[in-house]
């Protein structure tokens, strides 16, 4: 009965609808690249929007001339020495922190995930604060926090902050591997670790000179322009490299989204992605904060947003939600600039006023995953 | 074909849950797996998608150990429709498309998407394809899951409680699309359930747990008042209706 339905009757329209059916999807995923295109624009008109900005205002084109050097000799020195950088570091961090929180969301299913909420950027200020106190002795003879941290070696710091998120990281995956951990319980471990890292840093402090501190508070309220170019072109490497590597993995992560026994039958290695996603998305994140210092809300909050304007398709996921963390972190460069210029904001909480209320605007619309 | 021969199996520190448990898939055969509660018949299933190693006793696919084929092969071979899938922010179209990940390199290709889109059609979900599975209610994402599994074009068909949480409705209509997957194609199918009159109507095998055992195996004439009180220890009485065996709880 069910044969005949299907062969004798059912060919020719069937075959209509399913070409049907394609051709639908066809201008869906048109659409879904067409706002990631918009998207990318979106992020290169904030780049040259944004090193138009500052004590010295610069119209588009000059900014643009000014990158290619064919401006004046004051305007190629404060875009090619200082805007650019600056910018090209937010870019960048933004893409490391939202691929990483995108992938912490999807191998740990877990909408909470990300460097943050892992105890990640609890464990590079621990290390931080160990480098600024402990091994610089950075600001001994200072009374002032700038000075705190400019007598802390930025090497042995950013190094110590690197060690200190993938110490975290690592604690995570042998406990996770020890006692096969739920991705539920791994999120709630990382939230231990915060905490413990948090105590850690404070008892480090306690013990510290006051410029000390103030050096390691300093160094925590996140800073983009203090990023050197030999820095500036590792962070690229690093994320370019972890971003190559998320989205080979990216039907991986649709398969794992849709639960570990699904991904299991459809021939995903789950544990053995779980593991070395969450190693690369740390190294991207470690190598970002260890820089930059802390930035809060961008990780969590750009995949979150594309998520519920794109879906979790993590083909279209991964690539719009790094365009929307560089975004994110630009736009609230600017903000940094601009608020109560000429004084510059901390970012990190710059990144936490833009990126909390959109969070709370989300939760309130019903996040999904 | 795919065969479980004398699996016993066991979680740390706790009683046996399965001992000497055998079930080969044969083509064009519907089986359906009954028992209690916690008897094991989620687990059985899970060894034979290697998602759980066996204690003693072994899992062939085609006669080659099941831990030795690569994953991707198995997954052409074997498909899972599991009780634990999640409808997450992805659309129908894509989500069945998961389905060729087994044979996709690094990209779909246009074959993939042609074999989607005939199988949304065919199981009447061409009005869905793009709408996300979190919009979707329970029967449809069912039905979802199920075209999954279809698209994977495996010989074996490995179900885990698929009618739960459905109404009615839809219940039947899953496992009149498996018994139609199985009679067009050929394949195996095995769907461990509770509904026994479910399992009647549209199974042709049957298999019992009993205290991690086969209780009985074979086909409907097996499915007696005595068996049923043996394995569930419930009075029940079995009927004949429209050709059909009914079970009627007493």
């Amino acid at each position: 009965m069910q044969e005949e339905k299907l062969t004798d009757k059912g060919i020719a329209p069937r075959a209509a609808t399913a070409s049907g059916i394609e051709s639908a999807y066809g201008g869906y995923i048109r659409h879904k690249r067409l706002v990631m295109v918009v998207l990318a624009i979106a992020v290169l008109g904030l780049s040259v929007w944004s090193m138009g900005i500052g004590s010295l205002d610069l119209a588009p084109a000059d900014v643009v001339a000014g990158m290619f050097g064919q401006s004046t000799p004051q305007v190629n020195t404060v875009v090619q020495n200082m805007r650019l950088p600056r910018v090209l570091t937010a870019v960048i961090a933004g893409i490391a922190l939202a691929l990483a929180g995108c992938a912490y969301q999807s191998t740990l299913r877990n909408p909470l995930a990300s460097a943050s909420t892992l105890g990640i950027a609890q464990g590079a200020a621990f290390g931080a604060s160990i480098a600024i106190i402990a091994i610089s002795g950075g600001g001994v003879e200072n009374s002032v926090a700038y000075e705190g941290v400019a007598n802390a070696d930025p090497v042995s710091t950013a190094i110590c902050a690197f060690l200190g998120a993938m110490l975290s990281t690592a604690i995570i995956l042998a406990l996770s591997r020890f006692r096969e951990m739920t991705p539920e319980s791994i999120v709630l471990l990382g939230v231990a670790l915060s905490a413990l890292f948090t105590a850690g840093t404070t008892m480090v402090q306690y013990f510290a000179e006051d410029s000390q501190v103030a050096a390691v508070v300093f160094w925590t309220f996140g800073d983009l322009s203090r990023v050197t170019k030999p820095q500036i072109a590792l962070m690229a490497a690093v994320t370019a490299l972890s971003a190559v590597f998320f989205f080979v993995n990216r039907w991986n992560y649709n398969a794992i989204e849709g639960g570990e026994s699904l991904a299991h039958g459809l021939g995903v290695p789950v544990s053995r992605v779980r593991l070395a996603s969450m190693v690369v998305a740390s190294a991207a994140a470690s190598t970002v904060i260890a820089f930059c210092g802390i930035i809060n809300f961008v990780g969590l909050v750009a995949p979150h947003i594309m998520r519920r304007l794109l879906g979790a398709d993590y083909r279209y996921l991964l690539p719009a939600s790094a365009l929307a963390g560089a975004g994110l972190l630009l736009a609230s460069d600017m903000l940094c600039h601009v608020v109560v210029a000429p004084l510059i904001l901390p970012i990190s909480a710059i990144t936490s006023f833009v990126g909390a209320p959109i969070f709370i605007y989300l939760l309130f619309r019903g996040v999904s995953r | 074909m795919l065969e479980a021969r004398n699996i016993a199996f066991s979680f740390k520190r706790s009683q046996p849950l399965l001992r000497d448990v055998s079930l080969a898939v044969e083509p064009g055969t519907f089986t359906a797996i009954l028992g209690q509660n916690g008897c094991g018949k989620s687990t059985l299933l899970s060894i034979m998608t290697a998602a759980r190693t066996p204690e003693a006793g072994e899992v062939l696919l085609d006669g080659v150990p099941l831990a030795k084929v690569d994953r991707r092969e198995r997954a052409r071979k074997v498909a899972l429709v599991s009780q634990h899938s999640h409808a997450n922010r992805l659309t129908v179209f894509d989500s069945v498309l998961l389905g060729r990940r087994p044979f996709m390199d690094s990209a779909p290709t246009a074959e993939d998407r042609a074999i989607v889109a005939e199988v949304l059609d065919e199981l009447g979900l061409a009005d869905y394809a793009l709408r996300y599975l979190d919009e979707l209610s329970g029967g449809e994402y069912q039905i979802v899951v199920l075209a999954r599994a279809f698209v994977q074009q495996t010989d074996t068909l490995l179900l885990d409680e698929p009618t739960n949480n459905l109404d009615p409705s839809n219940q039947q209509e899953v496992m009149r699309l498996v018994r139609s997957e199985v009679e067009r194609r050929g394949i195996g199918a095995v769907a461990v359930m509770h509904d026994m009159n479910l399992a009647l109507r549209h199974c042709d095998r049957f298999l019992f747990l009993k205290d991690g055992v086969v209780d009985a195996f074979g086909g409907a004439e097996i499915v007696t008042p005595g068996q049923i009180q043996r394995v569930y220890g419930m009075e029940a009485d079995v009927i004949e209706h429209a050709g059909c065996k009914l079970v009627v709880p007493m």
